[in-house]
């Protein structure tokens, strides 16, 4: 752990049932934890209860193994090590789309990634997801294909087949990083020849790269091993007549030749199989002596599958090719931290602290990232699980919390506490450690309280935040809770406070109604949060309301005049119009690329460049809404005004309060620009305070929109389904019906399976994978997940349309005014 | 060399600008007194004084020999008040004092109209004001505008809370409103069946024509009515009493209804303000309320207590609480203030008191570092329930701001608006509570999601903020520099946290920061901030 050049972090990260547990298991069975014949069944890292039986992950795990490489491998790792002991940090993270959000938490805290993908499926939707979220944070991706045994034995495809297959998966991920691939990371694309790709069965426990076999046939042919490396993919071929190398599948004669790849490693897994599973007992032993396989006495009687597990796994270990492939391919804390240092600190790249995370400097100042909360079995506590990224973080330790509010120099979102304990995290077990060097992943004991879902820790007090992590997702389902009995409602407001700790995505909120909102991505995550939040959290029984849909509030135009409103004392007047922010503006707004605490001219700069701003224009923005770091932004266009710098913050605090509850159905604001086109201010600093220009903004705001067609968005699914042809009838049927909209149907070269893609609005996803499943005959299986805010189609102030009934209908719950106000309300007339 | 001219120093008026001065006069229809045959004022004024029934107020009047008379009207009844005053004089001058009372040589002496500037004549006639704009809530006595004429009695007239009051003597004078006894009965036997509990209530004006409705319904319905509760206020009233003084007291009325009133339906007559009506819907399982002047019933909607939750939930997380005084003269207001200065304080947030008068949004929103509003005022019309969000920060009732200050979170579904019972209430929990002081940790707001640290005081152990140093000696400091601490006085102030907090800090801050060329030099505005001369331009276009 103190060698930190001979640590890896890194997660495993994967489309949902391509089998990320499965392969961790033989990697945790690798360090002696579970034992052999319960690898790949037990999945050791899905430590919940609810995981085991739904057979999927909800939350990620961490676990630290130790390694030993053999000297020789050692050399051929590119980057600084010291001896041949390494310490592998693994989190396993959950493959369905409802919980990316623990995917980020995860990746914030390694370096590399293990993309594992289904030899059958192929690169799936969430697979393209995760690895657009680990090359966003500057992570290096390693690829495993995964299942490779079904598809030997359940679709009996050829060597040639199986290649296309493996070499057409490889290319689908090239693509998705070189679209996605951030120029500092350099070449991250993966090639099986430079044994950055592994082949293999979780379930079975066995794995290879390519790099293995060359070493086995570097030794028989004498030949250099980087040399066979190459020769072992691609369009590479084997005379065996004239034992000479060829590019053609040809020879000279004309003769088909066989590819080096399926001659030299597949074929001997090829006739493994089919001696095995087609019980030729002769052929069996002497095939096993050639690959120097020995079994134990009982497990020579075994037959069939079980004797394949048995033989496969001594003959290709899958942790020794995993294992082989990170500590050579993934960089070292070491590494990654002189790449990611700027993207994941929110002060200047040239202060102390970002140059310790730089250097990854055990002796400097701490600086650790709190990614999430891992609940210990002490009800209502939690491990604040994170890295350090420089420093040394010890027991008893005085730190400086600081929240995500925190802003240096000030006092807010600060807290300054001792940590009690430190620790490593073992999947269900935690082992106490004394302090833990920079580069390291870590649990902490005694700062939960102090923060609720992430933070920044550090002894520096210049020292800026970490940045804060964006998710992939939004919490666009919301769900209304109560507690059948009034006594129990302490419990359901510590319950809920306890929900909100244990998941990074998961929002809850009372509504101006006074309803308890929890609001989740998707179906899947709000059913896991709630039962939580019964059974677990708050422990008592719930009511809960069905599901609805949170929208946004928006512009389609300019507006048509200048909104005018004047302050409570008729002497202020503020003359604003509104216009639609570009959906671009808007996402990178959300995303982070454009970030309300950047330097504004450093903002302008990206505005004007890659958006087509006007320089002037952004530099003259004045605030974000909601929150300070909304999509929606107040442009002061005014020319020449007298004491206009002494109300930005009054305005400011009128925008923010505005854009969090706008005028149509008290949702927020998204993607609208407003434009201060001229102020009147009266000459006395009395008559211009606080109180006269906050709500005047408010209602200026409120106006220009309700002046520039408004328009509500609603939240769109993109959703994937995989299903054989005879059931793409039924799916269309269903999209149809549900106002979904098809983008895209492929069939998957080599298998009988489509996939189908489509944009659903998320209003209608309620039951449709039950609906799916019954248009199907239970064929069809759908991947669901976030991907835009659509504008509806129609003005919402007009109740005969689908989004004014919808308007109506909201306004109605929560208690509003039914009527959506006319602009005259909040329009002033000269 | 051409003459120089000085400039206009003031703004030239012409008969333009008085065209915004200019007032609509708008007829008063009122209502109450029924259908008027004719709109002579002698008859306007026969029903004035029938409506408020001068003849018996005047009586009381001389009978208890005040000298300084406030009368005072709510906002809605201004409009009577120059007659009722006239007529209030007039009868102080004929009237004897007593039917059986021989008239002395002095009383016959004053009874003369006089203005009041005749001198010595009239020095024993009673001195009569009108107080038109309460300064707080119109149903309470005025006490701080009596004050001001140093009146010895206010009398008060239309719709009142009751509420008793410090110190003045005060009486009440409701008045005999018409109402259509008919079609309330025909009302109420369209909104409920002869098996539903339903109680009869109405405003103070109206109380006196319950009677007779239960009379007619009670044969038929399970009905019980409320009558006003005259103990409860010292005060004296002038026109009405009290059938029987047995029954359930609740909110300044007796209601005479056999069994427990939660399974009971209310009718009301009239639209109470929204703190009454919000009171009244936690007391009883539904609500119907008869519109006099459309002869129809309404069932809603109603201000929700569920609002009020989220609002406490907001209180538990802020730091600073501003208490906002919106009456001074309820008794006990002094000892409710000095409780809740002593919560707040045991809570470790900070309190700062305003007294702003009536309070707007616009006042409110000019003190933006306060969290928190907690209002202290009369339960009928002197708190505000922002029902549709309109002002920027939650305004909460001291029963609801001690709700929120308690460790455990507790929703009664009660809503107290009564000072005394928040008082009985507070003390039932002292017993518990005891001094233990927890570690400093931030709350969970559940409104909001996320984390806030709501205890400023106990900051200062916490975060090590340093006090600003006593020992100002040292550098010869005249003044303290506040403008980099967060503490004055040893105690830490939010208030200075929060302007630390803005972009603005004071002419100059800004300088250099825009490295704008000069703008170009425009002819600016002319004329007042009332109207510009360009509004007038526009004023001109749009008459023509």
């Amino acid at each position: 752990m103190d060698k930190v050049t001979n640590v890896r972090n890194m997660s495993v990260i994967a489309h949902v049932d391509h089998g990320k547990s499965t392969l961790t298991d033989s990697l945790v069975q690798r360090a002696g934890i579970i034992s052999a014949a319960k690898a790949g069944e037990a999945r050791f890292t899905d430590t919940r209860k609810d995981e085991q039986e739904r057979g999927i992950t909800i939350k990620s795990t961490a676990i630290s193994l130790f390694s030993e490489m053999e000297d020789e491998d050692v050399k051929e790792i590119k980057q600084k090590t010291e001896g041949n002991k390494f310490l592998i940090n693994l989190i396993d993270s959950p493959g369905h789309v409802d919980f990316s959000s623990e995917v980020t938490a995860a990746l914030r805290v390694t370096d590399g990634a293990l993309v594992v993908v289904d030899c059958v499926e192929g690169v799936c939707v969430q697979t393209e997801t995760v690895l657009r979220q680990s090359l966003g944070e500057r992570i290096k991706p390693v690829v495993v294909i995964n299942k490779v045994d079904r598809a030997m034995l359940e679709l009996q495809i050829s060597k040639e087949e199986l290649y296309q297959s493996f070499s057409r998966t490889v290319e689908s991920v090239n693509v998705i990083i070189s679209t996605y691939v951030e120029p500092v990371l350099g070449d991250v694309q993966v090639y099986p020849e430079k044994g950055t790709v592994a082949f293999g069965s979780g379930l079975h426990g066995w794995a290879f790269t390519v790099r293995q076999f060359a070493i086995r046939y570097s030794k028989k042919f004498g030949v250099d091993r980087a040399k066979m490396m190459e020769r072992l993919w691609g369009d590479s071929y084997f005379n065996p007549k004239t034992k000479k190398w060829s590019n053609k599948d040809k020879d000279a004669s004309g003769k088909p030749l066989e590819r080096a790849f399926n001659m030299f490693v597949l074929d001997p897994i090829f006739r493994l199989f089919s001696a095995i599973m087609n019980f030729k007992k002769d052929e069996i032993p002497t095939l096993l002596e050639k690959l120097e396989v020995s079994l134990k006495g009982d497990e020579k009687d075994l037959e069939g599958k079980a004797l394949l597990k048995v033989v496969m796994r001594k003959f290709l270990p899958a942790a020794d090719a995993l294992l082989e492939m990170i500590i050579i391919h993934l960089p070292s804390p070491v590494t990654a931290q002189f790449y990611r240092a700027e993207t994941l600190y929110e002060g200047p790249s040239d202060d102390a602290s970002c140059l310790a995370i730089k250097n990854c400097d055990p002796n400097a100042d701490l600086m650790l990232y709190v990614s999430k909360m891992v609940p210990t079995s002490d009800k209502g506590r939690f491990y604040a699980f994170g890295r350090v990224f420089a420093g040394t973080v010890k027991s008893g330790m005085k730190v400086r919390i600081q929240g995500p509010n925190y802003v240096p120099g000030k006092k807010d979102d600060l807290f300054i506490k001792a940590i009690q304990r430190t620790v490593l995290m073992m999947g269900r077990f935690v082992e106490a450690i004394d302090d833990c060097p920079a580069g390291n992943i870590v649990g902490l004991v005694g700062i939960d309280q102090f923060l609720l879902k992430s933070g920044t820790l550090t002894t520096n007090e210049a020292s800026h935040n970490m940045k804060v992590m964006k998710f992939s997702v939004s919490p666009v389902v919301e769900v209304a809770v109560e507690v059948k009995n009034g006594n129990d409602l302490p419990k359901l407001v510590e319950g809920l406070k306890r929900l909100s700790k244990s998941d990074p995505c998961v929002v809850t909120s009372i509504s101006e109604s006074g309803e308890h909102i929890v609001a989740a991505t998707g179906e899947l995550h709000l059913e896991i949060c709630l039962s939580d939040l019964e059974n677990d959290h708050a422990g008592v029984p719930l009511r809960i309301s069905p599901p609805v849909v949170s929208y946004r509030e928006t512009v389609e135009a300019e507006s048509r005049i200048v909104a005018l409103s004047k302050s409570p004392n008729k002497h202020n007047r503020i003359y604003l119009k509104a216009e639609p922010l570009d959906d671009e503006v808007s996402g990178a707004i959300e995303s982070g690329k454009i970030n309300a605490r950047d330097d504004f001219k450093q903002r302008a700069r990206l505005m004007a460049d890659e958006y087509g701003w006007d320089v002037t224009d952004a530099r003259k923005i004045w605030c974000f809404g909601p929150d300070g770091n909304g999509p929606n932004v107040v442009v002061d266009q005014t020319k020449a005004v007298q004491y206009l710098l002494e109300i930005k913050d009054h305005v400011n605090a009128g925008f923010q309060w505005a854009t969090k509850e706008g005028p149509i159905v008290g949702e927020t604001l998204r993607g609208v620009r407003f434009n201060i086109m001229d102020v009147t201010l009266h000459a006395d600093a009395i008559h211009r305070g606080a109180g006269q220009i906050m709500p005047t903004m408010r209602r200026a705001t409120f106006a220009a929109m309700l002046l520039a067609e408004p328009r509500i968005q609603e939240p769109v699914f993109l959703v994937e389904v995989q299903c054989p042809e005879n059931a793409i009838g039924g799916i269309y049927s269903v999209l149809n019906r549900k106002r979904g909209q098809v983008i895209s149907e492929e069939q998957r070269p080599g298998t009988p399976l489509f996939t189908v893609k489509a944009y659903l609005p998320v209003n209608e996803s309620f039951g449709f994978t039950g609906d799916l499943r019954q248009a199907t005959g239970g064929q069809a299986f759908p991947q669901m997940i976030f991907d835009h805010w659509a504008t509806m189609n129609g003005d919402p102030t007009d109740k005969s349309t689908k989004p004014g009934e919808i308007v109506h209908n909201t306004r109605k719950r929560r208690g509003m005014k039914e009527d959506v106000p006319g602009y005259e309300e909040y329009y002033d007339k000269l | 060399m051409t003459e120089t001219v000085a400039p206009a120093l003031s703004t030239a008026q012409d008969a333009g600008d008085f065209e915004f001065a200019k007032v609509n006069k708008t007829s008063t229809a009122r209502a109450y007194l029924g259908q008027i045959s004719d709109n002579s004022e002698s008859t306007l004024k026969q029903l004035l004084a029938q409506y408020y029934s001068v003849t018996d107020l005047v009586r009381f009047l001389q009978d208890k020999k005040f000298r300084r008379i406030a009368l005072q009207f709510p906002d809605s009844l201004v409009a009577d008040s120059p007659i009722v005053l006239q007529l209030v004089q007039q009868h102080l001058d004929k009237l004897p004092r007593d039917p059986g009372h021989v008239p002395s040589a002095q009383d016959i002496e004053s009874v003369k109209v006089c203005s009041g500037k005749c001198g010595g004549d009239c020095k024993n006639r009673p001195d009569v004001w009108i107080l038109a704009d309460t300064s707080y809530s119109p149903c309470c006595i005025d006490e701080v505008a009596a004050e001001h004429v140093s009146a010895d009695l206010v009398v008060h007239f239309g719709d009142a809370c009751l509420n008793p009051v410090d110190k003045l003597s005060a009486a009440y004078v409701f008045g005999k409103p018409f109402l259509d006894k008919e079609k309330v009965v025909e009302a109420f036997k369209a909104t409920y069946s002869p098996d539903d509990k339903v109680i009869l209530m109405a405003d103070a004006p109206y109380t006196s024509h319950l009677y007779d409705i239960y009379e007619q319904l009670s044969p038929e319905y399970n009905v019980g009515y409320a009558e006003l509760d005259l103990e409860r206020s010292k005060a004296a009233i002038i026109d009405q009493t009290v059938h029987n003084s047995e029954g359930t007291h609740l909110a300044s009325r007796i209601i005479h209804f056999d069994g427990p009133l939660d399974e009971c339906s209310l009718f009301h007559i009239t639209k109470p303000e929204d703190p009454r009506l919000l009171y009244l819907s936690t007391q009883f399982s539904s609500m119907t309320i008869y519109d006099v002047d459309s002869a129809s019933v309404s069932s809603g909607p109603f201000p929700t207590l569920m609002k009020r939750y989220r609002a406490m939930h907001m209180a538990r997380s802020a730091g600073t609480v501003g208490i906002l005084i919106n009456t001074l003269s309820l008794s006990n207001t002094r000892t409710l203030l000095n409780k809740v200065i002593r919560w707040v304080r045991g809570a470790g947030k900070k309190h700062y008191m305003f007294v702003v008068g009536k309070p707007n949004v616009a006042k409110l929103a000019n003190f933006e570092s306060v969290d928190v509003w907690c209002i202290i005022g009369c339960g009928q019309s002197g708190i505000i329930l922002d029902t549709y969000g309109e002002y920027y920060k939650n305004i909460i009732t001291p029963y609801e701001l001690q709700l929120a200050l308690k460790q455990e979170i507790t929703w009664t579904g009660q809503w107290i608006t009564d000072f005394e019972a928040v008082l009985d209430q507070e003390e039932e929990e002292q017993e518990e509570q005891d001094g233990e002081e927890e570690e400093y940790v931030p709350e969970f707001n559940p409104v909001t999601g996320q984390l806030a640290s709501s205890r400023p005081l106990r900051q200062i152990k916490h975060l090590e903020v340093e006090l600003g140093s006593t020992d100002s000696s040292t550098d010869g400091q005249l003044v303290a520099r506040f403008s980099n601490t967060l503490s004055i006085k040893n105690t830490v102030s939010t208030s200075a946290s929060y302007l630390q907090s803005r972009e603005w800090t004071g002419l100059g801050s800004d300088f250099g920061q825009d490295e704008l060329e000069g703008a170009e030099l425009e002819e600016g505005r002319l004329g007042i901030a009332r109207g510009y001369d360009y509004d007038k331009g526009q004023q001109v276009e749009k008459n023509n």
